[in-house]
Formats: C-alpha cells, sequence, structure tokens
C-alpha cells in the first residue's frame, strides 16, 4: 500500500502531464482529420479518408514558398541568437542602474501587434531608400528584429539558474575567461540557447503580419500564400500543406536526433 | 550568485568600455535602427490630426486624449490586459508540470516529446485556431458530446467570447511557456532535491522550498514571454472573438488597415506598448525586490 | 558528438545564405509588368483569362503578385508613399478615392486609356481619375435555401427571430459592414445621411448574430456547415460558391442595395506606366471585359456586351441595373467610415 502510495504522485503528475498533452492536440485532430478529409470542408464525424489535398500540397506551387520560408526562418533563428547572447550576459552578469528598463525595452517589440512594426519597418526602409533591401534581405533583418526578445529571455533564463562556481572552478584552474566561456559556460546555457533559437525559428516560420510588407513581387513566404488561398478558398488543402510542413520539419529534427543525439546534446540527459 | 562576478571582472575593467555596454551593443543598436526609429516615425504620426478620412499635418493631441478619455477605449485595454494576465497565468501554470516532466526524464522518448510539445506550433496559427472553433462552437465537438452524455440542455458558448479567447491564446502560448521554463528547471541540480527528501521533506514542501525558487527566472521568463504575446496577440482574438471581443491588437489592426485612420492607430500602439513595457519593469522590479533574484 | 552537430548546423546556415541570395534586380524593362491581385482562385482565373492572352498578344511580360487584400494592398502604398512596387494594382472604389486624395495614385485619362470612354461615366465619374473600374458587384442577400422558405425578399429578413443563432454579419473593418449598416437604415425608415435607424437596427440584431466577422471568406465555413443560413456577401462570389454545390442562392431584396466597384490603379511610383496603361486599356476593351465577367462571374462597368441570361439576371450588365442601385456617394462614405466604426464597435460592444 504504501509503495502505491509512494507512486501516486507520479503517476498523478505523469496524468497531468497527459491530459495537458490532449489538450495541446486537440485543434491539431482537427486539422489532421481536415486534410484527410474526402470531401471540400471538414465533416465531423469524417466520412472516409483522402489523400488527394495531400497531393496537392505537393506541387511547386507550394514547395517554394516553403523552402523560402525554412531558409528564411533558419537565417532569422541564426541571427536572433547571435544577437541576443551577448544581451543576455549583458543583462545577468551586470548590475546598472536601468537594468530593469533596459530589460524591458529588449522585449518591446513582441509587445506590439506584429502588423505595426510591419509597416513601420516598411516605411522606414522607403523613407531612407532602402527599397532594393525589400524582398528576402528585408524580411531577414525585419524578422531578426521581431525575434530577438526571444532569445534573450530563454538565454537569460538560463544563465540566472547558472552556477557562478562552475566559473570560478575554471579561472581557478587557470583557464582564461574566453575558454572558461566556450567549454564551461555556452555548454551549460544550452537549454536556453535552444529554446530561443527554436522560438525565432517557429515565430519567422509562421510570421504573417511583417512577411506581408516586406516581400517583394515574385517572391513569397509560405504562410502569406496560405493567408492569399484563405481569402479565396477554404478548403483541406490548406490543412494537408500545414501538416506536410510540420512532418518535414519533424523528419529533419528526427534526423538530427539520430545521427547526433540532438537531445542529448541540448539537455544532457 | 552574489559578488561572484568579482573574480572575472577585473580583466574586463581595464578597458575602456565597460563590459555592460560592449554586451548590451550589437542588440541595442540593431534595434534601434530596426525597430525603434521605425516605430518612432509611426509614433511621429500619432499626433497628426486625422479629418474626414484623411491625415491632416496639423499637431494635435486629440488621439491620446480620445483614448484617455473615453471609457471605451480603455475598457479595451483593461480587457487586453485582463486577458494577458489570465493566459500567462494558466500557461505557466500548465507549463510546469510539462516542463518539470520533460527536463527530468531520462526517456529515450525525450526527444519526441519536446518536439510533440513544438509541433503545434510548426501548423501555424490560423489553422489551428479554426480546429478550436470547430471544437469549442455551440454545434461543435464539446457542445456536442456534452449535450449527448446529458450533462448539459443548453450549449455551453465557448466561442465568440472572451473565454475561447483565453481557451485559443494559452494553447498557442503553451510551447513558449514550457520551453523557456524548461530552461530554468534543467539547470536546478537534482540531488538538492534528492537531499531535501532525504533530510524528510515531502514532496510538496521540497517543490515549494527548493524547485519552485530555484525556478523563480523560468517562471519569471515565462511570464515576461507569454504576457507581451497575449498583450499583442491579433489572429487567435480576431478570429475566436468576433462579437464584441476587442482587444487593443484587433482594434489596432482595424484602424490601420481598415479605417486607415494611422495616428489613431500609432496612438493606440504606443499606449499598448507603454503599458505591457511599464509592467514587465513593475513585475521585475517587484519580483526583485522580493526574491533577490534579480542581483 | 558536439562537432557534429555544430558542423551540421555551419553546412545549413551556409546553404541557407547561398539558396537565398538576393535576386538579380528586376530592371525596369519596357515589356515587363508588375500586377497586384489576388490569391487562391482569382490568380487562377487572372492567368488564364488575362495574363496569358496580354502576354501573347503584346508580347510582354507580367509578374503577378497575390499578396494582399486591397486594405493591406493600400497600406503597402501608403506606407511606400505610393512606390510599393507595382505598376498596376487592383483594389476597390474606397481605396482609389483615397489614394486620389492623398496622392499616391496615378490619375489616368481618356487620352492614355481610350477605353475609359466605353464605361457608364456614372460610375467611372465616381472612381476616376485615379481608378478604372474593371467589374462590379454587389451586396446580395445569400441564404441557405434548405433552411430558409420562403426565399427572403427583405433585407429585414436579418431581425426575423425564426432566424435567430443563423446569421453571420460582417465587421465594420468591411465595407461590407458599411453597406449592411446603410441597407438596415433604409430598411427601418432612414438613409446613409440619417444613419440612427440603421445603428438602432444593428443593436438589435446582435443578440441573433452568430459572429461577426471581418473576412468574407472566413464566413463561407459557417454557411457550408449550414449553421449559417443568411448573410450579406457579394454576388461574384455568391455565384462562385452557388455554383461550387452549396445549398445558397443570392438575391436582391426590395428595399434595393449597393454597388462595389473593383479599380484598377497605378502608383505613382510605377515603373512602367506605359505599360500599365495599355494593360488597363485592354482589360476594359469589350471582348476582355465580357471574358473576364464570365469566368469571375462578376458585373461589367461596360455597356454593349452580351451576356446569358444566367449571368444577366445575377450580375449588373447593363446601365438601367445600375440604376436600380441605391447611388451612395463614395467620398461621403470615406468620410464618414471612421466615424461609423467607432459608433459600430461600441454598440456591439454594449
Amino acid at each position: 500500500m504504501s509503495q502505491l502510495k509512494r507512486h501516486l504522485p507520479r503517476w498523478g503528475l505523469l496524468a497531468v502531464v497527459g491530459i495537458i498533452y490532449a489538450y495541446m492536440f486537440l485543434p491539431i485532430t482537427v486539422v489532421v482529420l481536415t486534410s484527410l478529409n474526402p470531401g471540400q470542408y471538414l465533416q465531423l464525424p469524417p466520412r472516409g479518408f483522402s489523400l488527394r489535398w495531400y497531393a496537392a500540397a505537393l506541387s511547386p506551387d507550394w514547395l517554394e514558398p516553403f523552402r523560402v520560408s525554412l531558409m528564411l526562418a533558419l537565417l532569422t533563428s541564426a541571427a536572433a541568437t547571435a544577437l541576443g547572447l551577448p544581451a543576455a550576459f549583458g543583462l545577468v552578469r551586470h548590475r546598472f542602474r536601468g537594468r530593469e528598463a533596459i530589460n524591458a525595452l529588449l522585449l518591446s517589440p513582441i509587445s506590439l501587434p506584429a502588423i505595426v512594426s510591419g509597416v513601420a519597418i516598411l516605411q522606414f526602409l522607403s523613407l531612407a531608400g532602402l527599397q532594393g533591401l525589400i524582398g528576402f534581405n528585408a524580411l531577414v533583418l525585419a524578422h531578426a528584429a521581431i525575434t530577438v526578445p526571444y532569445a534573450i529571455r530563454t538565454i537569460a533564463i538560463s544563465l540566472h539558474g547558472f552556477d557562478r562556481s562552475l566559473e570560478q572552478a575554471a579561472a581557478n584552474l587557470g583557464a582564461s575567461p574566453w575558454r572558461t566561456l566556450r567549454h564551461v559556460t555556452l555548454p551549460l546555457i544550452k537549454p536556453g540557447l535552444f529554446a530561443g533559437m527554436v522560438f525565432a525559428f517557429i515565430v519567422s516560420f509562421n510570421n504573417v503580419p511583417v512577411s506581408l510588407f516586406l516581400v517583394r513581387p515574385g517572391m513569397i513566404t509560405l504562410p502569406i500564400r496560405i493567408l492569399n488561398y484563405l481569402e479565396y478558398r477554404f478548403d483541406p488543402s490548406l490543412a494537408a500543406v500545414n501538416m506536410l510542413s510540420l512532418v518535414v520539419i519533424l523528419i529533419i529534427v528526427a534526423a538530427a536526433e539520430r545521427a547526433a543525439g540532438f537531445t542529448k546534446f541540448v539537455y544532457g540527459r | 550568485m552574489e559578488e561572484g562576478d568579482r573574480a572575472l571582472r577585473p580583466a574586463w575593467r581595464e578597458r575602456r568600455l565597460p563590459a555592460v555596454l560592449v554586451l548590451l551593443a550589437p542588440s541595442l543598436i540593431y534595434l534601434l535602427v530596426l525597430f525603434f526609429v521605425p516605430l518612432g516615425i509611426l509614433a511621429a504620426v500619432s499626433v497628426l490630426k486625422f479629418h474626414n478620412g484623411l491625415i491632416v499635418r496639423e499637431l494635435t493631441l486629440e488621439h491620446y486624449v480620445k483614448f484617455l478619455t473615453d471609457p471605451f477605449y480603455l475598457g479595451i485595454m483593461w480587457n487586453t490586459l485582463r486577458v494577458a494576465l489570465i493566459v500567462s497565468a494558466v500557461t505557466t501554470l500548465l507549463g510546469y508540470p510539462v516542463a518539470y516532466v520533460l527536463a527530468r526524464t531520462r526517456s529515450r522518448w525525450k526527444g519526441l516529446l519536446i518536439a510533440l510539445v513544438l509541433a503545434p506550433e510548426l501548423s501555424g496559427v490560423v489553422l489551428r485556431t479554426y480546429g478550436w472553433l470547430v471544437i469549442l462552437e455551440d454545434r461543435g465537438v464539446i457542445n456536442t458530446l456534452l449535450r449527448s452524455w446529458g450533462v448539459i440542455a443548453e450549449p455551453i458558448r465557448l466561442v465568440h467570447n472572451y473565454t475561447g479567447v483565453i481557451i485559443g491564446l494559452s494553447h498557442v502560448l503553451l510551447p513558449f511557456a514550457i520551453l523557456a521554463l524548461m530552461a530554468s528547471i534543467q539547470a536546478i541540480d537534482p540531488t538538492l532535491e534528492q537531499a531535501a527528501m532525504n533530510l524528510g521533506a515531502g514532496r510538496v514542501r521540497t517543490f515549494l522550498r527548493i524547485t519552485l525558487p530555484l525556478s523563480a527566472p523560468g517562471v519569471l521568463g515565462a511570464f515576461f514571454l507569454t504576457f507581451s504575446l497575449s498583450a499583442s496577440a491579433y489572429a487567435t482574438p480576431a478570429i475566436l472573438g468576433g462579437k464584441g471581443v476587442e482587444v487593443m491588437a484587433t482594434m489596432i489592426y482595424t484602424q490601420l488597415l481598415y479605417i486607415l485612420n494611422w495616428p489613431f492607430a500609432a496612438a493606440l500602439s504606443v499606449a499598448l506598448m507603454a503599458v505591457v513595457l511599464v509592467t514587465m519593469f513593475a513585475s521585475a522590479r517587484l519580483v526583485g525586490r522580493m526574491s533577490g533574484v534579480f542581483q | 558528438m558536439n562537432m557534429i552537430l555544430v558542423r551540421l548546423a555551419a553546412v545549413v546556415l551556409v546553404l541557407a545564405l547561398l539558396s537565398s541570395a538576393p535576386a538579380p534586380v528586376v530592371k525596369a524593362q519596357s515589356n515587363q509588368l508588375v500586377v497586384n491581385g489576388f490569391g487562391g482562385e482569382y490568380e487562377d482565373i487572372f492567368k488564364k483569362t488575362l495574363k496569358e492572352p496580354f502576354e501573347r498578344q503584346f508580347n510582354a511580360r507580367i509578374l503577378f503578385d497575390p499578396t494582399g487584400s486591397a486594405s493591406e494592398d493600400y497600406a503597402k502604398i501608403r506606407a511606400t508613399r505610393g512606390d510599393p512596387g507595382w505598376d498596376v494594382v487592383v483594389m476597390t472604389a474606397p481605396e482609389a478615392i483615397l489614394g486620389c486624395r492623398e496622392k499616391l495614385l496615378q490619375p489616368m485619362t481618356e487620352a492614355n486609356i481610350p477605353n475609359l470612354k466605353q464605361l457608364y461615366p456614372e460610375v467611372q465619374n465616381a472612381v476616376a481619375p485615379c481608378g478604372a473600374v474593371q467589374e462590379i458587384q454587389y451586396m446580395s442577400l445569400m441564404y441557405n435555401t434548405n433552411s430558409v422558405r420562403p426565399a427572403p425578399d427583405s433585407w429585414k429578413v436579418f431581425w426575423d427571430p425564426r432566424y435567430k443563432g443563423h446569421i453571420i454579419i460582417p465587421d465594420i473593418g468591411s465595407i461590407l459592414a458599411v453597406y449592411f449598416l446603410i441597407m438596415a437604415s433604409y430598411a427601418y425608415g432612414g438613409d446613409e445621411k440619417n444613419i440612427d435607424p440603421g445603428f438602432d437596427a444593428i443593436a438589435r440584431l446582435k443578440p441573433n448574430v452568430t459572429a461577426i466577422i471581418l473576412s468574407s471568406s472566413a464566413m463561407i465555413p459557417y454557411v457550408e456547415r449550414e449553421e449559417v443560413w443568411l448573410l450579406p456577401y457579394w454576388d461574384g462570389r455568391a455565384h462562385y460558391y452557388r455554383g461550387r454545390g452549396l445549398p445558397v442562392d443570392f438575391v436582391i431584396p426590395k428595399e434595393g442595395s449597393i454597388f462595389l466597384l473593383g479599380a484598377l490603379s497605378v502608383p505613382m511610383g510605377a515603373k512602367n506606366k506605359a505599360l500599365a496603361y495599355k494593360f488597363i486599356d485592354w482589360w476594359l476593351s469589350a471582348e476582355v471585359q465580357r471574358k473576364w465577367a464570365m469566368a469571375y462571374t462578376v458585373g461589367s462597368a461596360r455597356g454593349g456586351l452580351s451576356f446569358p441570361t444566367e449571368h444577366r439576371q445575377a450580375h449588373i450588365s447593363s446601365i438601367a441595373q445600375v440604376r436600380k442601385f441605391k447611388s451612395v456617394d463614395p467620398l461621403f462614405i470615406g468620410e464618414k467610415r471612421s466615424d461609423w466604426a467607432e459608433r459600430w464597435k461600441k454598440v456591439i460592444a454594449r
């Protein structure tokens, strides 16, 4: 009996987590069912299955925007993390006047509806005579700007929980600050780095409001194409497109996991 | 976590520029050029007149006055903040157990479980939100099930109101809270928890006295992220709201894109950002004072 | 294992950078035209009915940009001060008129677009000089033929308690909502100049409404699921959905309705204005107008075209039909829009 009592909280916790996972996947279930629906729109309970929408989703009309969005998101992710890393160190490791204010300021891009940023950046580029940038370049710049806050925030979280005595130990053993950074600090804040990169990737990949204003005629991102499509049609091929892009990315992640033990690399265990 | 950084400081003090500036410069300058200046230009429009559908080049504070004196707009700001607070509380509360289990698990499915947390995000906001519509509406999945089981007679209004918005936004932002919390919980040495339990503390006590305080940076960080994001969210309130639901983002969107009253839209944006930033600032100060987290 | 990942990441990044190298700057070639329209099915029809024939006939190249609704397009035009990167942009009358007042759109004349002469003057003059009317739609009453019997003949059917919980109205951001508000006013004793009856009617309607939706395409899932039986909708789109098999039909109620003029405009900063004028003139020619109206199931502002009976009955095809609609001054709407929007939001929020 006491065995049960001991394990009950553990199973209780797992049950709660299971329910939360179910909550997270509830609407996805609807999207999946929609994408497999033989008819034009979703009927619940579903009346059969069909892969025709997936076939439609594999056309170059969708593949090219997917490629653009993927590349854009990768570059944004890298840029946001590169910019955010030193800033997080500055915020966490140093005490200075106005720290909370700078902290808040560096969060500001995500406190504003993205459409305002989109219009503002377009207007700025236009006024500054930088129309030539409009297109992929402006998109990377703008996306990085709106995702830097995520990177700063998550890396700061990791840095807060960081045991400084480890760095001290390394210093005592004769390591230079740079070596300590590379071999002690950075590896230990990987969860924060990872979170920041992932958030930046997701936000960029899904972004509509900023991308809408900064694409150039002749190029398009995946979410914008979906949006255009939605203006005129509401059929399940959109669900198929979404599920496909999700699956592709998951496959890439699974490959990274198999090839190089991704989770262990980031989370250590 | 005190003056331990003194060990590393001496080498940097020799330089002329304080280390802080060097560290903060890249992102500050980057955001200055690509965010604050553009925003400033747009904010400058907020002091221009708007008359009969046209922007007039005369200075005025009428938009700010309108916002601050009309209970309708103040009400929208209030609703926005209310929703943001509830959503950030819900996501942090729901996210914590998930983050804890994921951070601590040694299962070989850890990677998959983490990927599953992020997977819904990659399917885009719009379609997921429409999924919620199908589930929550009067003739949707939940109501149909509850009615067929005889639990309720009339459908419960779960959508086209603030409840639906909260459910949908919490869903969209939960992965952010989870990963942010994980970054913090991961860093807590599990032997600390074990030691506490060996010393006789129960699970709950260990959690409250050891785990929770040590994960405070994660909790605060998750709160910052989810609060700002829900305060500025547009798509979910637009789709799941729709009948009298009005938040700052939907109002700004309408003014910016459809009414084309850019001065007013800019004023509303400035107001929203100011309020959110002040809230972040105040919470950071408060938590810093309370627990010495931000030493 | 550590280094594998880092190297992999580096390779991926380099690939990303390389594959996304900025494309060569599109120089203004005299035979390239950048046209901004809409996506989805519009893009398909545009390509078949307009792009390919024009390219063949004029030995030109059209770069079609499907990004953005009319409102988003206008925001882009405003943000770039009339230089959004397009030579021709498809929007509607309100945007064309505002663009003229804000000096962001190029005024067009019968000298550079002769076919403007062939459009109904009262229609074209409403949008001139910065817009050319390439199509006309109107707000129809779309209803579910299974559930709404007999077929409705008055806008007041929305207020019928039998249909409570089965109606959708557009949100004030959409011009459709402005029209609906005006027709509600007409139905209950007012008009666009005396709009109070309209707002009172909307206030009374609110409890009966399932949802208030901004984007007209977002209303369709409700119609498909037969949750919604009554909604105001553009005739062109209504025809399309009826043709796709939805159990709907669309009518013009006895109180009348208001038409919406499509408008082609040339931004001030357009690089290839000469070709833009040629394209617009070609789109307004008799043959192309007829093809476009049939393909996109809309009305035309050009007289003297022959359409099949079914099309003529459903869409505006003659000046007589134009005159049956309420003639509401678009300039007046443009001026009032902001105040009405605020009042609408307050009425709905109560």
